[in-house]
Parts: structure tokens; C-alpha cells; sequence
């Protein structure tokens, strides 16, 4: 790798994908309950836990392997207390692990290599499942190879055979299970299908593996039609009659090797019935298996035996969104890991005994399921653009699609809002005893006065609480066991069981700034004294004999929290106004000694002691001073806390506003809140430091809140509103709003005031002719008629997200491409939507296709007229005025015209389809399906296009977006991303008229453009767009994936960073381990090896890594572990969020 | 003619173990159907790329991969019956 190349980015993931792998359920953690471990596409393990009280899913935490897996299956050693977790990835490796919840990871137990790498045809890992009495595991690949492993345990330690096969030359594997048989010989089962003669055939193979002997053999085959695709075995042993139930098109066989095979009828709806996705609930004496068509129809099926099966019985259960795994918790829970769209959790009412079992059936709202909890996902995206810093993207399949705006930010929810007589300035909750377990007073401070509010069923005002108020306070504590103290500009008044002491400062001097912990209170008056009390065994108020006198006016002051079991904070932070933030000693034996200065930016507003986890698991904790500045800089330096030494100082830039500090508990972690023009939130994500704004008013002061009803939420001021709210998820910290659509959107358009979305769907027979409730579809999906198009245009309000207008295509009208185009002869912008008639897929045929011109209206759009093509155009841009169109291999521009479209100039190039096109002056970049990008210039003197530079490598664009005149960003199906640039000579030959010579070179353009950085995502990138994610950060790539996936490019910007950033990558190549045993860099360079791109979520792993490991990589590079990782952080900041 | 022999069987056995090992004699359809069957492994294994052909299609993504899968028994049709 180059490392001075002229483009060097830097990849972050902002969203990981959200579509599923696998999803598994066990008891991963030992403890009582169940999990579930979901893999995400690229590689991510998350565990979530189901909290069966309150119905809500919950991550635990999340895991990036860098790798892609490929299935996951749990296992149980006999006599063991939790499941173990086997993984195959494109590692080429077979991969045990168990959960650490103390370090919130996944550790590997084993690694066993058993095929090459990446995802092929004959490389098993395709399929993996596990004996259910966790002795063996086998795995195959969708061609020949099936291998097994015997699982065992030695002591405490996991161990696992060599592979055993089972290959069988020229058959293909479509679907793999493990038979249940009790404590017998291990069986497994594969539908398979020998392609080898003519006809084929489908059969349920058996393959048992002989502990005794140690070998595997085929026991069983038993023949099935060629339309099965899906097993599911059932409980044996003790529990049921064993054997496997296999599933065609609308019918069901149970299959033994020792029994006759029953066949069964499947309920059909308006289609044929495919099972996709079943689930075998057991009770204490019985099963069934809830089963699901490619619908999302449920089908309960029960098994009726006495020495052998006899009868198979199935009902129609419910409808939910189609599944790639279907999981149900012993406490009565259903969660549904869907295919595309938010994961839904579902609670059992009943079990639908009664329902007919009749061979048709219609749909019908949930019965036996309640939904309880959504968790929202993006999969799929289809497109979608920037809008300043929110992402837009088209998301969804089908009837449950939608428009999703991701802004960034955390969602609150408002609890209680109440009005105020004025605007508050400072809030503080407090207890009235040590031993209270909730806040009882909430005090208001205003401009002149002081309210003090009870907390209690009803939030009333309290008028004996002893508090003066008739000033603005600057402190309230709980000091000691029952005391409470209330600090004001005139002194301190100290309650003790209702007795009232007061300390005032000397005559004409004021209290400027105060700060207290429960055992201390430190005072800054304003002649520049600090003033320094604690509090004896009596709750009494004792005043330190010396007072210290600071150079200038002390502005902002923290004591810090006090730690568990100790008696008080030993650190006093003072901020002064020469722009200086002090830490003094308050320990007794140095009191008021200046520990140390740093010169800050400008004056501080704010400030807090706050000791933060370095990781998420909280295990340890670093001290910080964490300043809001007057000129709205959010400033965290390190404190040590011993010798009370600043260092490392990170900046971030909240808003235009003096910043006010607070404190939190969010999820079980302290968090720092910090207010400006927005308020934000500091808490620690995996290891890295993040501030998130909320998105909620921009408060003026807050604080945290506990009370009966509200345990963990915060109250906040703003104007005249008092609020109480809680965060809901720390996790989510994009919020997303969305507007549903009627079809798989296909494309999205930005024009002046709103967003113009097509949609298209395949198959489905559009229900929109009159008026019609889309909630019915959005919960069934459409009924299914091959060959029939759904397809509508939607216009969309930018700023209010609301649909202004519909217009649904008739005649078997589907819509692929749309275009905002302003055409300068008529100073007047259109849209202009491609639309194809009877469009088949595979073959790509159409009876008819069109250009519709439609009139932009105030949020309406008015049909002008309609243009025939001889094919459907799949790419459109506005060029010089007019309209540019890419229909098959032609570039084609069209004029404005009374009755149609006019047919200005046409050529034609040396390309299959093009996709996506861009301008920019009179140069063209062409997308094509198959042959990557060309770059053509316009020629007006010959009316024609012409194609001057291409690529070296066959891609099949994706999506693809100018970077600047000369380079382009684009993505391909197999999920690369790529930046190509035209070169500088060949550029400017093609912007002269005569420069190019039109020799063709090697049976393409005259030129060839240079590759500049390659990486590799593991999703097909859907758009790209340009823009910062952040107030005054860097502009990047936003690029979005078909999974769901979500991240930016950045640039690097020096040299100097680049050298540092592939250093340090390097090193985390080789110090950071995928726990599936994949090589980043083999990840990355998937099918072209990587270029010019820098890993960042590998980067900040560092964050994960031992001490040890981080001090020899910090080494390496000659610099500091600290450095390091504020190099890192800084990265982060500039570029995202 | 021995050796000519035991070259046959060791190919024989190669191809065995190694699908889609080919030589001269290596017929135009057996090497299309070998690609293609390498190509459709492919969309049904990749995650991502089985996702984009399912939401093109409508179709429930586990059909979308059965029906992948389905093409790889025969990618390119039939055996042409024997000319000769």
C-alpha cells in the first residue's frame, strides 16, 4: 500500500446493519433467563436479554468480529450450566465461544479450521446446527460437503474432534437439521437433491454419527418432491416421537427413518404456501411448531402420536412480518427476527386451539399474540440522501416500507410538563436524609427568587421548607445524615431537624460560586476568597481555618462526587476568569495547596468533577474535570486523581452558548449532561467517549430526578417549562422519523420543498384503485398475482415529513427511475419518471416503456404528458439544461417539447445498462450494471457523447456520486467501495475540443481512469452522498447499504495523520484478534485488496484492548497510550458523531 | 496405454474431489454450469447480495436463496441430447 497516495479515507460505521444472520436462544450467561444472540450481516454478535416484566428487548451488548458469519447454532454439554455459542464464518473456520458479560464480549474457546475462506460453494458453514443434546455439531455447504464434530467438555474446558465427513459428490443441501433422538446415536437430517441425473431428486437424508465407532454414515433417505425447501425437526426422546417435519409447496411430510411418512395439506391464502422460518415451542408434556409461510403467516401444527405419529393437524395461527428466525422464551414470549423491517417481540394470549382447520383462510388482526415491543431497523435501504445532517433513506419492503429521516440525537420521552411563573435558571433535586431513597424537594432558582416544589404523588409547592426565598440560590445539598443546606448569594443557610444555622460572608461581599458533595461545601466569594467547610459527626458546619485568595474571579467550581466508603472528595476544581482551570487540594493534610493550572480557550461557565468508565462494562473509571465554556467549547481533561495533574484535554464544540454541566444515570451509567444551544449527552459507547444531543428542547439546566414513579429520569428547564423525561435508550442515538410508503421504494428525488419517492412493487396485485385502509397491507402484505405491478409516486414534504400527494401508476405501469429536472428554455422544473409496461424480471422484458412529465404544484404534481422509449431508462440526471437520460447502452437527451418529450441527441456506448449517471459541466460519468464507470464528454459541435476514459475492473455499479470533477465514488453489488479518478492529463485533453483521439485502447476508452482507494463493506452499497455529520466537522461520504448499514468516509487530511493512522491500523491487525479467526485485511480486501482506506472501526478497538497491549502499540509508534486515543477520538469527532 | 489409463483415473479421481476441475476435454456447457453454479452459491451464501435480488424481486428472502439454489441443478439446461 501506497502511503502518499492523493485520497486517503477513513471508513466508520455509524448504524451497523440491522439484517439478521441467525438468531439463537440459551442461557449464554448461566444465570436464570434466557438470551438471544442475533448475528448481524457483517459480522456483529449482539446479545440482547428479554425482560419478561416489562416486555421490552434489551442489548446487552454488541460484538464485531470483522468477519462474515455465516451461521450460528446453540449448544448445551451435558452437565453444563449456559450454552455455548458455535459460529462458521467466511473465516473458513469453525468457532466456539461463550458470553463474558464482566467484559461484555464474546471469548473464544476453540478455533478449528475446516475449509478456505470466504463464502463458496463446496466451503461447509453454509448451514450449522447442534445435536440438541449438545454431543456433535454438523455443518455443510450447499454443495457435497457435510462435516461433524463431536463437542465434549474436559473439566471446565471445552473440546472439539476433528471433523468427521459425510460428503456426497454432486448433491445440493437445501436445508439442514438435527434430529432430536434422545440420548441415542446423534442424527441429522438434510433435504438434499442430487442434480446429477435427469430428473433430479429431492430426498430427507439421514446421516447418524456413531459415537461408538466414531464415523458418520447415511441411514435414511426418503424421497420428497422437488418443490421442499424446509425442515424443522421435532422433539424426541422422552418428548416426542423424533423425525423431522420437511416442507414443500403447500404441504407438509413427517419423516422417520423408523416410521411411515405422513403427509399433510398447508393452508393456502390467496398464493401457494412456502414454509420460511417454524419454531418448536415446548410445554411440560407437550410441543407444537409454529411454522410461517413466505406470507408471514403462522400455522400452528400439531404432531398427534401414540407409538408413532399419526397425525399432523394445522391451524392458521396469526400474521406477522415475514421471519428469518422465529424464537419463542419459555416465559410465553415470541420474538420475531424479521427478514426486512423492525424485529417485533410478541407476547402469547393463547395458543389458538380453536381456530378451523380448514385448507383456505384469510388473514386476520393479531388473536393469539400481542405485540409488546418494536425494536426499529433500517434494513432494507434502498436509497437515500442528505439532508444538512439527517440522513434520509428510502427503507422497507413492499407494503411495510417507509421514508426514515435519521436524525442524529437521543430520544426523550417527556414524562410531566408543567409552566412556571418565569423562566428558571438552575434546578436541583434533593433528598431530606441520607437514607431516602428518592428526591423529595425540587428547588428552582430565577432571576431574584427561589421555589422550592415537593415530590410526591403531586408536585406541589413547599412554603415551610426554611429555605430564603427571596434569592436566586446557587447550591442545594443533603449534607450528612439529615442535614440540607441551601446556598445563596448572602450566605448559607444549614438545616439541621428543623433548626436553622446561617454563615455570612464579611459585610459587601457576595457568594459567587458554590459547590458542595454530602460532606463538604466549598464557597467562592467575590472578593476571591474561597471559602472551605465539612461537616462533623453532628452534621455540624465547621469552617477551614484558612481561607486561599485565587489571582482573579472564580467563575466555576467542583467538588466531585465522593467516592463509595470514602468521607470526602480530596480534588476542588476552580475556574477562574484569566481562562484557568485550578485544581486545589482540600485533603486535610494540604488543604487549599494549588495541585495544578491549564490555561483553557476562554472563561469557564461551568464546571464538574466526574469520574467516567473507560468502558461500557464500567469495570474501571478515570477521573475527569469536564468544563462548559462561555463560548459554548465543551472541554474533558483527564485528572489524576492523587497527584490532581491535568492532561489530556478533547474539545468539542456544542453551540453558540455559555455551557451548564450536570450529571446522570442513563441505563445504569453516569453520564455528563451538558446544556448550550442544544442539550447534550456525554456517556461511554463500547470504549470511546461520545456526546449525543438530545432531541428535545434546548435546555437551559437539568438535572437527574428520582422519584416513586420515575426512578432514573431528569428534570429540565426551558423558558418557562419545567419538564420531567426520561432517556429511553442510550443505544439509539439516531432518531428516526418515518412516513410510510406504499411500495418497495426505488428511488427518492430531492426537489425545493419536498421529496419526490417511486415505488414499485413485484407480484402483487395494487389494492389502491378506491379507497382503501393501508394498514390491512402494511399487517398482511398485498395478495400476490405474478406478473402484476404495484407502482406509485409519492411526494413528500421535506420539512414536515407528511405525504402531500400519491399518484399510483395504472396499467401495469411500474416506475424504476424518477428525475428532478429543470429544463432552462422553459424556466420551469419537472419531474420526469421512467415507466415500463408488463415489466417481466428475469428475462428483463416490457411491453411499452415511458418518460412521464409531470407539473411540480405546491406539494402536488399535475401529469403533463407522456414520451415512448424503446426502453426503460434506469438512470436520469438534468444536464446542461435538459434532460439527460441512460436507457440501455444510449445516452439520450431530451428537450421540454408541447405534447412530449423532444429527442435532441443520442449516443450510444460501449456499455450493457446503464444505472446511475452524474454530471458536472459537460463531462458525464456513466454507471453501468456490469463494466463499472466511463467518464464522456459532451461534444455540442457533434451533437454526441463521447467516452474518453473507463475502468480496469468489471464493477457492477450499485450506486455511485461525483467527489469532485475529475473523481467518483461508487459501490458494487458485491460490496466494495471504490474511488476512481479521471487523470489529470487525460482530463484536460477531454475539456479541449480537439485534445482526444478517438482510437479506442484494448477494446475500450482511449483511457483508462486509476483506482484510488478500494475497501470492502460486506453490503451492497445503495448511495452515497456528501456532506458533514457534524456542526463544523469535515465533509465526508455518507454511504448507505441494503442491510442496513450506515457509515461514513472521511478524509484524512495530512500526511502526517496518514502515516499515524495506516501505523496504528497495522499494529491492530496484528494485536486485535476477530474472534472467528478472520484476517482484517483479507476481510477488507474480499475480492480486490484494499486501498487507500483506513479501517476506523478496527481503529478504535484500541479502545477494547488490554493495557498492556495498548502501551506496546502506543510504543511502536512513539507515542503515548493517551495520545493515541485522543488522536482516535478526534478522528471520531471531526468526521461523525 | 497403461499410463493413458491410470492419467484417466487419477483425473477421475481429482474431479472427483475437486469440482470443477476440467481439462481438454471439458465440454462448453459442463464448464458454463460450473460457473454458474459457483455464481448462484454465491448469491445464496452472501447475505447481502441474496437480500438485494429478494427486495428486487418482493420475494420472502428465504425463497429468493431456495430458488438460487434451485439454479444450480441445472444452470444451464439440459444435456444436449447426443448428435451425432
Amino acid at each position: 500500500m501506497s502511503l502518499d497516495p492523493s485520497l486517503f479515507l477513513y471508513n466508520l460505521t455509524l448504524l451497523p446493519p440491522t439484517a439478521a444472520v441467525a438468531a439463537i436462544v440459551g442461557q449464554f450467561l448461566g444465570q436464570k433467563h434466557q438470551e438471544i444472540i442475533v448475528a448481524r450481516s457483517p459480522g456483529v454478535l449482539e446479545l440482547w436479554k428479554p425482560d419478561h416484566h416489562t416486555g421490552k428487548m434489551e442489548r446487552v451488548f454488541r460484538h464485531n468480529t470483522f468477519a462474515t458469519i455465516r451461521a450460528l447454532a446453540s449448544f448445551r454439554l451435558a452437565g453444563a450450566t449456559r450454552e455455548h455459542i458455535a459460529v462458521t464464518s467466511d473465516s473458513g473456520h469453525m468457532t466456539l465461544l461463550e458470553c463474558d458479560l464482566k467484559h461484555q464480549t464474546f471469548t473464544q474457546l476453540r478455533l478449528e479450521p475446516y475449509g478456505k475462506t470466504g463464502i463458496r460453494r463446496l466451503t461447509p458453514g453454509e448451514y450449522l446446527v447442534a445435536d440438541p443434546k449438545g454431543r456433535a455439531l454438523m455443518t455443510a455447504a450447499i454443495e457435497k460437503n457435510k462435516l461433524v464434530y463431536v463437542v465434549n467438555r474436559n473439566g471446565d474446558e471445552v473440546t472439539i474432534s476433528s471433523p468427521l465427513e459425510a460428503n456426497r459428490a454432486k448433491i445440493l443441501t437445501f436445508a439442514l437439521c438435527a434430529v432430536d433422538v434422545g440420548y441415542e446415536n446423534p442424527l441429522f437430517a438434510a433435504l438434499e437433491c442430487e442434480y446429477d441425473h435427469e430428473p433430479s431428486s429431492y430426498s430427507v437424508t439421514f446421516y447418524e454419527l456413531d459415537l461408538g465407532l466414531n464415523h458418520v454414515l447415511k441411514k435414511f433417505s426418503a424421497p420428497v418432491d422437488a418443490s421442499f425447501n424446509y425442515l424443522v425437526s421435532i422433539p424426541g426422546g422422552s418428548d416426542g416421537p423424533s423425525g423431522v417435519l420437511a416442507f414443500g409447496k403447500n404441504s407438509v411430510q413427517y419423516i422417520h427413518p423408523n416410521n411411515p411418512t405422513i403427509s399433510a395439506v398447508l393452508p393456502q391464502r390467496d398464493s401457494d404456501t412456502y414454509v420460511v422460518a417454524a419454531v418448536v415451542p415446548k410445554m411440560k408434556n407437550e410441543f407444537f411448531v409454529l411454522v410461517q409461510s413466505q406470507l408471514g403467516d403462522l400455522f400452528k401444527l400439531t404432531v398427534e402420536y401414540a407409538d408413532s405419529v399419526t397425525a399432523l393437524t394445522i391451524r392458521y395461527f396469526d400474521t406477522i412480518p415475514v421471519c428469518k428466525s422465529l424464537i419463542v422464551l419459555k416465559r410465553g414470549f415470541l420474538y420475531a427476527e424479521t427478514e426486512t423491517g423492525a424485529k417485533h417481540f410478541y407476547q402469547f394470549e393463547k395458543l389458538g386451539d380453536e381456530a378451523s382447520t380448514s385448507p383456505t383462510f384469510h388473514p386476520k388482526p393479531l388473536d393469539n399474540l400481542a405485540l409488546v415491543d418494536v425494536i426499529e431497523a433500517l434494513n432494507p435501504i434502498t436509497g437515500a440522501l442528505l439532508k444538512g445532517s439527517d440522513i434520509v433513506a428510502l427503507c422497507g419492503q413492499s407494503a411495510r416500507s417507509a421514508v426514515k429521516k435519521l436524525t442524529h440525537g437521543l430520544e426523550v420521552s417527556e414524562l410531566v410538563s408543567s409552566n412556571l411563573p418565569e423562566a428558571a435558571q438552575r434546578v436541583w433535586t434533593t433528598k431530606l436524609a441520607r437514607v431516602d431513597e428518592y428526591d423529595k424537594y425540587l428547588v428552582l432558582s430565577f432571576a431574584a427568587s427561589t421555589l422550592v416544589l415537593s415530590i410526591g404523588e403531586t408536585v406541589e409547592e413547599v412554603a415551610d421548607s426554611g429555605f430564603l426565598l427571596t434569592s436566586p440560590t446557587l447550591a442545594v445539598q443533603q449534607l450528612g445524615e439529615r442535614a440540607l443546606v441551601q446556598i445563596h448569594e448572602h450566605g448559607i443557610r444549614h438545616l439541621k431537624h428543623g433548626n436553622l444555622t446561617e454563615w455570612f460572608p464579611p459585610a459587601g461581599v457576595r457568594i459567587a460560586v458554590a459547590t458542595t458533595t454530602p460532606y463538604q461545601i466549598a464557597i467562592a466569594l467575590s472578593n476571591r476568597e474561597i471559602v472551605y467547610f465539612e461537616i462533623d459527626e453532628a452534621d455540624n458546619l465547621n469552617e477551614y481555618n484558612e481561607r486561599a485568595e485565587m489571582v482573579s474571579s472564580v467563575t466555576a467550581m467542583s467538588l466531585g462526587d465522593v467516592a463509595p466508603g470514602k468521607l470526602r472528595s480530596s480534588l476542588l476544581a476552580i475556574g477562574c476568569d484569566d481562562q484557568t482551570l485550578r485544581i486545589v487540594s482540600v485533603d486535610p493534610t494540604s488543604t487549599m495547596e494549588m495541585l495544578s493550572v491549564q490555561v483553557l480557550a476562554s472563561n469557564p461557565a461551568n464546571l464538574r468533577l466526574l469520574a467516567l468508565p473507560d468502558t461500557e462494562a464500567a469495570v474501571s473509571f478515570t477521573l475527569y474535570a469536564h468544563v462548559g465554556l462561555e463560548t459554548g467549547v465543551y472541554v474533558r481533561t483527564t485528572v489524576d486523581e492523587l497527584t490532581g495533574q491535568l492532561s489530556d484535554s478533547r474539545t468539542y464544540f456544542l453551540g453558540p452558548k455559555p455551557v451548564t454541566l450536570s450529571t446522570a444515570v442513563v441505563n445504569g451509567h453516569v453520564t455528563i449532561m451538558a446544556f448550550s444551544t442544544r442539550a447534550w449527552m456525554g456517556h461511554v459507547v463500547g470504549s470511546t467517549f461520545k456526546l449525543t444531543p438530545l432531541v428535545y428542547h434546548a435546555l437551559a439546566d437539568g438535572c437527574a430526578f428520582s422519584s416513586e414513579d420515575c426512578p432514573l429520569g431528569m428534570v429540565g428547564v426551558h423558558g418557562t417549562a419545567l419538564t420531567i423525561f426520561t432517556m429511553v435508550n442510550a443505544h439509539d442515538d439516531l432518531n428516526i422519523t418515518s412516513v410510510p410508503l406504499r411500495y418497495t421504494p426505488r428511488a427518492i428525488v430531492e426537489g425545493p420543498k419536498s421529496f419526490y419517492v417511486i415505488g414499485a412493487d413485484h407480484g402483487v396485485r395494487s389494492p389502491y384503485q378506491e379507497g382503501v385502509d393501508p394498514e390491512t397491507y402494511r399487517a398482511f402484505g398485498y395478495e400476490r398475482k405474478p406478473g402484476s405491478w404495484g407502482s406509485c409516486l409519492e411526494v413528500i414534504d421535506s420539512e414536515t415529513l407528511e405525504t402531500t400527494d400519491t399518484v399510483e401508476l395504472q396499467h401495469n405501469l411500474a416506475a424504476f427511475s424518477a428525475c428532478h429536472c429543470h429544463f432552462k428554455l422553459h424556466q420551469e422544473a419537472f419531474l420526469i419518471v421512467a415507466v415500463s409496461q408488463n415489466q417481466t424480471l428475469a428475462p428483463n422484458s416490457s411491453s411499452a416503456s415511458f418518460l412521464y412529465t409531470y407539473k411540480l404544484r405546491d406539494g402536488k404534481v399535475e401529469f403533463l404528458h407522456s414520451t415512448e422509449l424503446e426502453a426503460i431508462p434506469l438512470a436520469m440526471a438534468e444536464f446542461q439544461g435538459r434532460l439527460l437520460v441512460g436507457m440501455k447502452d444510449t445516452l439520450r437527451v431530451y428537450e421540454m417539447g408541447q405534447k412530449q418529450l423532444l429527442r435532441k441527441t443520442s449516443s450510444r456506448l460501449n456499455v450493457t445498462q446503464i444505472v446511475k449517471l452524474a454530471t458536472q459541466g459537460m463531462r458525464v460519468i456513466v454507471g453501468d450494471v456490469r463494466q463499472s464507470v466511463t467518464f464522456c464528454v459532451y461534444r455540442p459541435r457533434e451533437n454526441a457523447f463521447v467516452a474518453f476514459a473507463d475502468d480496469t475492473i468489471a464493477r457492477n455499479t450499485t450506486a455511485m456520486t461525483m467527489l469532485d470533477y475529475d473523481t467518483v465514488i461508487g459501490g458494487d453489488k458485491f460490496g466494495n467501495v471504490w474511488v476512481v479518478r479521471c487523470p489529470e492529463t487525460t482530463s484536460r485533453l477531454s475539456d479541449d475540443e480537439h485534445g482526444l483521439v478517438d482510437t479506442a485502447f484494448l477494446a475500450g476508452a482511449p483511457h483508462r481512469v486509476n483506482a484510488l482507494c478500494h475497501f470492502h463493506l460486506q453490503d451492497v452499497p445503495t448511495s452515497f452522498s456528501r456532506g458533514a455529520m457534524t456542526m463544523g466537522g469535515l465533509e465526508t461520504v455518507v454511504y448507505t447499504g441494503i442491510q442496513g448499514l450506515v457509515g461514513v468516509l472521511a478524509p484524512i487530511a495530512t500526511k502526517h495523520d496518514v502515516a499515524f493512522f495506516t501505523k496504528l491500523e497495522t499494529a491492530m491487525r496484528e494485536n486485535f484478534e476477530s474472534i472467528t479467526g478472520r484476517e482484517h485485511l483479507i476481510f477488507r480486501g474480499y475480492y480486490v485488496p484494499v486501498k487507500g482506506v483506513v479501517d476506523g472501526d478496527l481503529v478504535e478497538m484500541y479502545g477494547v484492548l488490554p493495557g498492556s497491549v495498548k502501551a506496546k502499540i502506543a510504543n511502536s509508534l512513539d507515542r503515548s497510550v493517551k495520545e493515541v486515543e485522543r488522536k482516535v477520538s478526534e478522528m471520531r469527532t471531526r468526521a461523525a458523531f | 496405454m497403461a499410463d493413458k489409463v491410470r492419467e484417466q483415473r487419477q483425473y477421475d479421481h481429482l474431479k472427483a474431489r475437486h469440482i470443477g476441475l476440467g481439462n481438454a476435454d471439458t465440454t462448453k456447457l459442463e464448464w458454463m454450469s460450473n460457473v454458474h453454479r459457483d455464481t448462484y452459491a454465491s448469491f445464496a451464501g452472501n447475505a447481502a447480495l441474496c437480500l438485494y435480488y429478494s427486495v428486487a424481486m418482493n420475494e420472502s428472502l428465504s425463497l429468493t436463496r431456495t430458488r438460487f439454489i434451485e439454479k444450480m441443478i441445472q444452470p444451464c439446461g439440459p444435456k444436449p441430447t447426443e448428435e451425432e
